[in-house]
C-alpha cells in the first residue's frame, strides 16, 4: 500500500472510530447507575404509581427494564459492529428506546437520557452519512453538531438558573452544602463555619452559573479541537466537584466531544 | 446483503473534490439545535415560555404528547423547586425538600416509594417551582390503589 493510500485509509477510518467512541461513552452512561436502576426498578415493582396523565404502558416497570437492557444491548452492537447496516439499525434502535426512556413515568426526569437522546440523534446522522461523504469533511460536520448540542445543553442548565436562588446559592445550598454526602461537601462542612459554607455555596452556585453560561454560549464557536478539550474538561469537572451520579449524564456527552478530536488538524 | 466496512467503503469513494453531498440530516439537526436554543433564550422574557415549562415540571400540559415533545429540552437543575409530603389526614411529621429539577420525581423517581408510602395510607404531596417571579404550586393526592398495592396519584394546580 503506497503512502497515500494508507493516509487515504486512515482518514475513513476516522468517522467510524468517532462513532465507537461515542457508543462506548453513552454505553458507559447508561451503564454508570445500573446498581440504582436495578433497586429503583424493584421499588416501582413493589410500589406502582398510577396516573391519568401517562399511557399505561409508560408506567409500567416491565417496559422499563426492558427498554433499558434493550437500548444497552443495541449500544453494544452498533459499537462493535463492521456492518455499515447494521450499525444504523441497532442505532435507529437505542434512539427509538432511549425516546421511551425519556417520556417514562420512571425516567422522564433523568437527564442521562435526555443527553443519551442527543447523542444518539447525532450517531443516526453519523451512521447514516458513513460511506456516502468524503472522511474529512464529514468529520468536520460531526464536530460541528457535537459542540452546538453540548453548548446547547449547557445553556439548557445555564438558562434554567438565571434568577435571584440560585444566584444567591439558595438552591445549591439546599440541595448540596446542607447534607449531600460527596467528598466537596463532606470536605466544606468540616472546614468552614455556618455562615462560611452559606457564602462558599454563593459562589459555588455562581460559578457553575458563569461556566455554563459561558460554555453554552461560547462553546459552539471555537474550533473543533479547542472545543473538544474545553467542553471535556469542563464536563468532567461538574461531576468531579458536583456529584460522581451525574457521570451517567455527562459520559455520553464527553464522548461526543471527543469527536472533535477527530477532525484532521487543519479544520 | 451486509457490507463490510471495507467494501462499503470501496463502493462509497468521497465526493469529488472532498465536498459534503446535499446533508437533509445535518440540516435538519443544526434546525432542531437552533429552535431549542431559541426557547431557551426566550425562557428569562417569555412569560408563555416559562408557563409551559412550569407545567411541563408538573405534568399540567395539556396533552402527554405536548409534554413529551418538549422533553429533549435540557432542564438540569432548573428552576427552584421543592416538595412537601404530609400524611392525610394531617396526623404526623411531613417531609420536605429540594430537588434539581421536576419537584415530583421525589415519588415518580428513584427509590423513595417504599420510604415515603411504607403503608397503604393516604398522603398529600404539595409541589412549588418557581422561575423569576412565576410560580406553579401543584397538590397531588396519593390513594392506596384497591387492585394492585399501587397507588393512585392525582394532582390539581393550587391557585
Amino acid at each position: 500500500m503506497s503512502e497515500s493510500l494508507a493516509i487515504q485509509a486512515a482518514r475513513q477510518s476516522r468517522p467510524v472510530l468517532a462513532f465507537r467512541l461515542v457508543q462506548w461513552a453513552t454505553l458507559a452512561a447508561m451503564a454508570w447507575k445500573i446498581g440504582a436502576f436495578i433497586q429503583m426498578s424493584k421499588c416501582y415493582f413493589s410500589t406502582p404509581l398510577w396516573q391519568e396523565f401517562f399511557p399505561a404502558a409508560l408506567e409500567s416497570p416491565t417496559l422499563l427494564v426492558g427498554v433499558y437492557v434493550g437500548a444497552i444491548a443495541t449500544l453494544g452492537v452498533a459499537a462493535m459492529t463492521e456492518v455499515r447496516r447494521r450499525r444504523l439499525i441497532a442505532t435507529w434502535c437505542t434512539l427509538v428506546l432511549v425516546s421511551i426512556l425519556c417520556v417514562h413515568q420512571g425516567s422522564y426526569n433523568d437527564m442521562t437520557f435526555a443527553t443519551a437522546w442527543w447523542t444518539l440523534v447525532w450517531s443516526v446522522w453519523l451512521a447514516s452519512r458513513m460511506g456516502v461523504d468524503g472522511s474529512d469533511a464529514l468529520m468536520a460536520r460531526a464536530a460541528i453538531l457535537s459542540r452546538c448540542i453540548i453548548s446547547m445543553i449547557l445553556l439548557g442548565g445555564a438558562v434554567g438558573k438565571w434568577t435571584s436562588e440560585y444566584w444567591s446559592g439558595q438552591v445549591m445550598y439546599e440541595i448540596y452544602f446542607v447534607d449531600r454526602d460527596f467528598w466537596f461537601f463532606n470536605f466544606l462542612r468540616k472546614s468552614l463555619d455556618a455562615e462560611s459554607l452559606r457564602t462558599a455555596a454563593t459562589w459555588y452556585s455562581r460559578k457553575v452559573i458563569v461556566v455554563e453560561s459561558v460554555c453554552g454560549l461560547g462553546l459552539w464557536l471555537l474550533p473543533a479541537r479547542w472545543a473538544a478539550a474545553v467542553a471535556i474538561l469542563t464536563l468532567t469537572s461538574i461531576a468531579v466537584f458536583s456529584n460522581f451520579n451525574l457521570f451517567s449524564v455527562l459520559l455520553s456527552l464527553i464522548g461526543l466531544a471527543a469527536a472533535g478530536f477527530f477532525v484532521t488538524a487543519n479544520k | 446483503m451486509d457490507e463490510p466496512e471495507d467494501e462499503e467503503q470501496a463502493q462509497n469513494a468521497p465526493a469529488p473534490l472532498g465536498l459534503p453531498r446535499f446533508d437533509l440530516g445535518f440540516i435538519f439537526i443544526l434546525l432542531l439545535i437552533v429552535s431549542v436554543t431559541g426557547w431557551l433564550l426566550a425562557m428569562p422574557f417569555s412569560r408563555f415560555v416559562q408557563r409551559t415549562t412550569l407545567e411541563r415540571f408538573h405534568f399540567q400540559t395539556p396533552s402527554f404528547v405536548g409534554w413529551a415533545a418538549q422533553q429533549p429540552i435540557p432542564a438540569m437543575y432548573n428552576f427552584y423547586n421543592h416538595y412537601e409530603i404530609r400524611p392525610s389526614p394531617w396526623q404526623g411529621q411531613s417531609s420536605v425538600g429540594t430537588v434539581n429539577h421536576f419537584p415530583l420525581r421525589i415519588l415518580t423517581f428513584g427509590d423513595n416509594r417504599p420510604i415515603f408510602l411504607a403503608k397503604p395510607e393516604p398522603r398529600i404531596l404539595d409541589a412549588w417551582s418557581s422561575y423569576r417571579g412565576e410560580e406553579l404550586h401543584t397538590r397531588w393526592t396519593v390513594t392506596p390503589s384497591t387492585e394492585d398495592g399501587g397507588f393512585d396519584f392525582v394532582g390539581e394546580v393550587v391557585p
